[in-house]
């Protein structure tokens, strides 16, 4: 009886995984355009995003304190408001410019026939880690705000920047593949 | 009357596929797909003159034949898999070592089984190795469309096709022989009409895309002169900046 109930299982759930597979394989959109469009989400990650002051200072509980010191009604849930969104949005441009670096990743490494699938398979999980911790955070960042969060925003930061690091390494040898290229026409 | 019927309608449907990529000239392109095909309706055409002229023979046949189907349906898999990877090393290479992995395991898993459950009468124990061997096959064509999906390659009309019609026999092959083996000949009756239906459906299915040469498109990251005097742009760019940071780092206080 388990084994009937086991392989009706295996059929069933194949059948589905198989056909939301192909259907999401065909409608994947392209979220970056080529090598040019990497470095620019690479340096938006690194000099925009990433930087530890501004991670800091966006999920920090200074401007807060000082927020509450002000005797204006209303602005401590003006700026709680605020912040949120801010941290919000940090998080999302955070996420689609992992994503972008991903997406480039993914696409130039499928062609390479030097590949390493350890290397490949650590890297995903990274990435699927990296994307469970921005979900927790969002979700953490909506019900109690962007400051009591900043240990969990700092995780995600390196994982972002961990993640942009092996960017930087695969465009590097982009970059080694393309002179190459360019020589040899 | 009924299941006759449906027999001359999939070998009819069977004899339209191999006749078109004849005509058309790609049956070459995916031969092991063809030979597959051309089994089944060679086989088909054989069980019908065994059940006409020597009935006593039809059981033994069909068990023994069907068992080869199901090994030359691995054929079918190793076509998709060559077809959609084939110009994708790196994701060639991944799913090489993901497939080895999954084959053995789960072949392992299904001898293992067998030893374990013993050897019963021929067409329950070649319905429960035709269902095993299956499941391999679910696995394998999953473990496919999941690196498909993660390395965003695209794939023609022809091996969408492909995979959609042979996924759907396969899935629903692993359902109805689950019930075949479980309920036994009970389950004869609805047997006999549930899988050459599902078969016709596929044939259809196959029919429809598979009816002219339609091929994989072409991989999108094709470095362009232009694109990479952008890129070693953008490179020094990204090395100045660091250059820039760390002269930073290294003269402040």
């Amino acid at each position: 009886m388990t084994g009937t109930i086991l392989f009706l299982t295996v059929g069933s759930v194949f059948l589905v995984a198989l056909f939301v597979l192909l259907r999401r394989s065909s409608s994947s959109e392209r979220r970056i355009a080529g090598p040019t469009q990497a470095y620019e989400a690479l340096n938006a990650l690194q000099s925009e995003l990433l930087p530890d002051w501004l991670v800091d200072r966006v999920f920090s509980d200074e401007d807060r304190e000082f927020a509450r010191g002000e005797e204006a009604p209303g602005i401590l849930h003006l700026f709680d408001t605020e912040r949120r969104s801010v941290a919000l949005s940090w998080l999302r441009q955070t996420q689609d410019y992992v994503a972008q670096l991903m997406d480039f990743h993914v696409r130039f490494s499928r062609q390479r026939p030097d590949l390493r699938p350890s290397t490949e398979v650590k890297l995903t999980l990274e990435y699927l880690q990296f994307r469970f911790t921005c979900s927790l955070l969002a979700t953490m960042i909506r019900i109690v705000g962007p400051v009591r969060v900043r240990t969990l925003a700092g995780r995600a930061a390196d994982m972002a920047t961990h993640l942009g690091g092996a960017s930087e390494a695969l465009l590097a040898r982009y970059e080694d593949v393309v002179p190459m290229k360019v020589t040899q026409n | 009357m009924l299941t006759q019927t449906i027999w001359w309608i999939t070998n009819a449907l069977e004899a339209i596929i191999i006749g078109r990529a004849a005509q058309q000239k790609f049956i070459k392109t995916y031969p092991m797909f063809y030979v597959y095909l051309t089994y089944v309706l060679v086989e088909s055409i054989l069980r019908y003159y065994i059940y006409v002229r020597h009935p006593a023979y039809y059981g033994p046949f069909y068990w023994s034949t069907q068992l080869l189907s199901v090994f030359l349906g691995y054929g079918v898999v190793w076509e998709i898999y060559r077809q959609a990877l084939s110009r994708y090393p790196g994701a060639l290479r991944i799913s090489r070592n993901a497939l080895a992995l999954i084959f053995v395991v789960v072949v392992f898993r299904v001898l293992l089984s067998l030893l374990w459950g013993g050897v019963s009468s021929l067409p329950q124990t070649t319905a429960e190795l035709e269902r095993d061997f299956r499941a391999v096959k679910a696995f394998l064509l999953l473990s496919i469309a999941g690196v498909m999906l993660y390395y965003r390659i695209q794939i023609g009309r022809n091996l969408r096709g492909m995979m959609v019609g042979y996924g759907f026999f396969i899935g629903t092959s692993i359902i109805i022989l689950t019930l075949r083996s479980h309920f036994g000949d009970q389950f004869q009756i609805w047997w006999q009409y549930l899988q050459p239906a599902v078969y016709v459906f596929v044939l259809l299915a196959w029919c429809v895309t598979l009816w002219s040469y339609q091929p994989n498109p072409e991989p999108d990251v094709e470095p362009r002169i232009e694109q990479d005097y952008q890129s070693l742009v953008q490179a020094t760019r990204q090395r100045f900046r660091q250059i820039r940071a760390h002269v930073g780092r290294t003269v402040r206080p």
